[in-house]
């Protein structure tokens, strides 16, 4: 069966090049390189912010303004990390190392520059990636039960609880009071009332979206404002980097290039683990394959392009199991889950089949997305060291009144707004206290997935719970889950977490 | 006196779980249910907390002394209180007034002395954001006017 059809492409098409579609494809990648370059404010916190506004939006628009911030806020991740330091997401950890080299050596143009270049090749040959496989993958999907969903949600949230952070036993209890929100509200089965405390506004749930704005959004603005409220860079004066200087260094570089981004685009696609761990995988990677010569840690190229190739090419990835299976493969899809079911898009494995234009539309922007960030990222490269420089004065209650108005956008009720600050607030001690955040949010969404599934299978079942190990494509993700959490509470705790 | 953050905090998520289960006792049973019950997964949760609280604070005390975090600052605290304020009135001030303000007090309170910087990044703040959600998203906020 012929999946998505010359119509659908061209559908996409005609959405994805309209003057207003191309308009909020830019403002998003703009928006998305703001907060990523702010340092402390994550592309996460942005997309966050930005969901509530697609309330009025039809599927193109919304997803190009949400897809041009998610491609724009990965990269510009790396501007904060090369020049002061503080690496604007935690995927951007990895690159700091030798970014920051390059600056501290007068060479932070040209570490821009090749961070640019390099997010953009991760970025486009992820999204080809994700072209490929999507559909096939969709298929096999659409062969699994309740049973395997269980099992799969399963492998993403232990997979986020076990690499988040400093400690497993945190991640998983922030996993579980993530999913512990979710039960809030009426039982989806006997319609009983669950955790509400009689507040009638809880009788739908916690809404998604506040929630999200709240662990992300709130409690970065509180943390922003314990630490220093001016940034300072000690870099010494800079050398112009000439952009003729790009295809010698990337014909040296090739084979890092190619590999780290099949490596971000191989993690993302794994549910439930990010980026960061996609650029510390090939930063090391990159070490381990090191020629005489390579100083890695002191200001070498090749750092910066392991890492920042890798980190972006999760953008790609990390959507294939979201489209085709409705499982997030990262903090930042599961807020486009959100965004999606604010559209009335269930993401599934009949998401392609259903909505092929619709599928087609997401990897076009996704790419196009790659294309307008390589132009602003080159073009306005100098604009975007100023943007590190905005002071947290001023950060600070901007993003605060942004959260509020994105909260309200969702009902237009109070009661969205006040669950944001007391969710931000509790979020804030949780951080303090060294919890992870990102187990929370994935538990959020992953919670009803779990549970409508495992009572669906155990149901049509007789309520045998052997069938989760009997049936071969579940007992196999389950022994995946196994090998993956004990690999990555071991060795992937050591690089920082999602 | 606690030697280590993390058993204060497992005590906490111990104690949240116990919680989290008694309540859960409380979600009414549908006795005709051919599944789990409405209160099985709360109850796994639960029980998920307490274990994950013991392994916490057991981490806690097995770990050499450590200072408590730090938790706030009185600019955090002042922040938090502003801000609560303003989510909480939200709905009931014009959206423009409100913005204004917590620009102006957040602004002061983080450390912005600027006359001009304050006179004017607070109006362009409040109004940008006003257009841009009103007419740009084309989303209702609260206005008197």
């Amino acid at each position: 069966m012929e999946l998505i059809s010359s119509a659908d492409f061209l559908w996409a098409v005609q959405q994805l090049f309209s003057p207003m579609g191309l308009l909020l494809l830019v403002v998003g990648v703009i928006a998305g390189m703001i907060f990523g370059a702010a340092p402390g404010v994550t592309a996460i916190a942005g997309l966050a912010v930005l969901t509530p506004v697609t309330f009025g939006m039809s599927f193109a628009p919304a997803m190009s303004l949400l897809l041009g911030a998610y491609t724009g806020g990965y990269f510009a991740g790396s501007i904060p990390a090369i020049l002061i330091n503080t690496p604007g997401t935690p995927a951007n950890a990895a690159t700091a190392v030798d970014g920051y080299m390059m600056a501290r050596n007068g060479r932070a143009d040209e570490a821009v520059c090749l961070a640019v270049i390099c997010s953009v090749i991760g970025g486009l040959i992820s999204v080809i990636i994700l072209a490929t496989v999507a559909p096939g993958l969709s298929q096999i999907a659409l062969k699994f039960t309740s049973v395997e969903y269980f099992s799969l949600a399963l492998l993403g949230l232990a997979a986020v609880a076990a690499v988040s952070g400093r400690s497993l036993y945190k991640g998983f209890a922030g996993a579980l009071i993530g999913i512990l929100l979710s039960t809030v509200g009426l039982d989806p089965v006997g319609g009983t009332t669950r955790l509400t405390f009689d507040v009638v506004e809880l009788l739908g749930g916690i809404p998604i979206i506040p929630a999200l704005i709240g662990l992300f959004g709130i409690t970065e603005l509180f943390t922003k404002a314990r630490e220093s409220m001016t940034t300072t860079s000690v870099l010494p004066p800079q050398n112009e980097f000439r952009l003729s200087m790009v295809v010698p260094i990337y014909m040296r570089n090739k084979w890092i290039t190619v590999k780290s981004a099949l490596i971000g685009t191989v993690i993302g696609i794994l549910p439930g683990i990010g980026p960061a761990i996609a650029s510390w995988v090939s930063y090391g990677e990159a070490v381990r394959s090191a020629k005489p010569g390579d100083d890695f840690g002191k200001g070498q190229e090749k750092g910066v392009i392991a890492a920042e190739t890798a980190n972006n090419a999760v953008t790609g990835g990390a959507t294939v199991p979201l489209l085709t299976v409705g499982i997030p493969g990262d903090p930042v899809t599961a807020v486009l889950i959100g965004a999606l079911l604010i559209q009335g898009i269930d993401p599934g494995p009949f998401f392609i089949q259903d909505n092929g234009g619709k599928f087609v539309f997401i990897f076009l922007a996704l790419g196009t997305a790659n294309i307008i960030m390589l132009i602003l990222g080159l073009g306005a490269r100098r604009i975007l060291r100023w943007i590190v420089k905005i002071p947290n004065h001023t950060l600070v209650p901007v993003v605060a009144i942004l959260s509020a108005a994105g909260g309200y956008a969702v009902n237009s009720t109070p009661f969205e707004v006040q669950l944001i600050i007391i969710i931000g607030i509790i979020g804030y001690f949780f951080l303090r206290f060294g919890f992870p955040m990102a187990p929370v949010v994935i538990g959020v969404v992953l919670g009803p997935i779990l549970e409508e599934n495992l009572r669906n299978g155990l149901t049509a079942n007789d309520l045998d719970v052997t069938v989760f190990i009997t049936r071969p494509i579940s007992l196999g993700i389950l022994i995946a889950l196994v090998i993956l959490v004990t690999f990555l509470a071991t060795k992937g705790r050591k690089v920082g977490g999602v | 006196m606690i030697r280590h953050p993390d058993i204060a905090s497992g005590a906490v998520i111990i104690v949240a779980g116990l919680w989290v289960a008694y309540v859960g006792q409380t979600i009414e049973v549908n006795l005709i249910d051919s599944t789990l019950t409405a209160r099985f997964f709360p109850i796994l949760c639960a029980i998920g907390l307490v274990l994950s609280g013991i392994g916490i604070t057991a981490k806690g005390l097995l770990s050499p002394a450590t200072k408590f975090p730090f938790l706030m600052n009185a600019r955090v605290a002042a922040l938090m209180a502003i801000l609560l304020v303003y989510f909480f009135t939200f709905a009931h001030v014009d959206f423009r007034l409100g913005a204004w303000a917590v620009m102006l007090a957040s602004m002061y309170l983080l450390g912005a002395r600027g006359k001009r910087q304050l006179i004017f990044v607070p109006i362009g703040v409040a109004f940008a954001a006003y257009f841009v959600f009103r007419f740009g998203f084309t989303i209702l906020l609260p206005v008197w006017i």
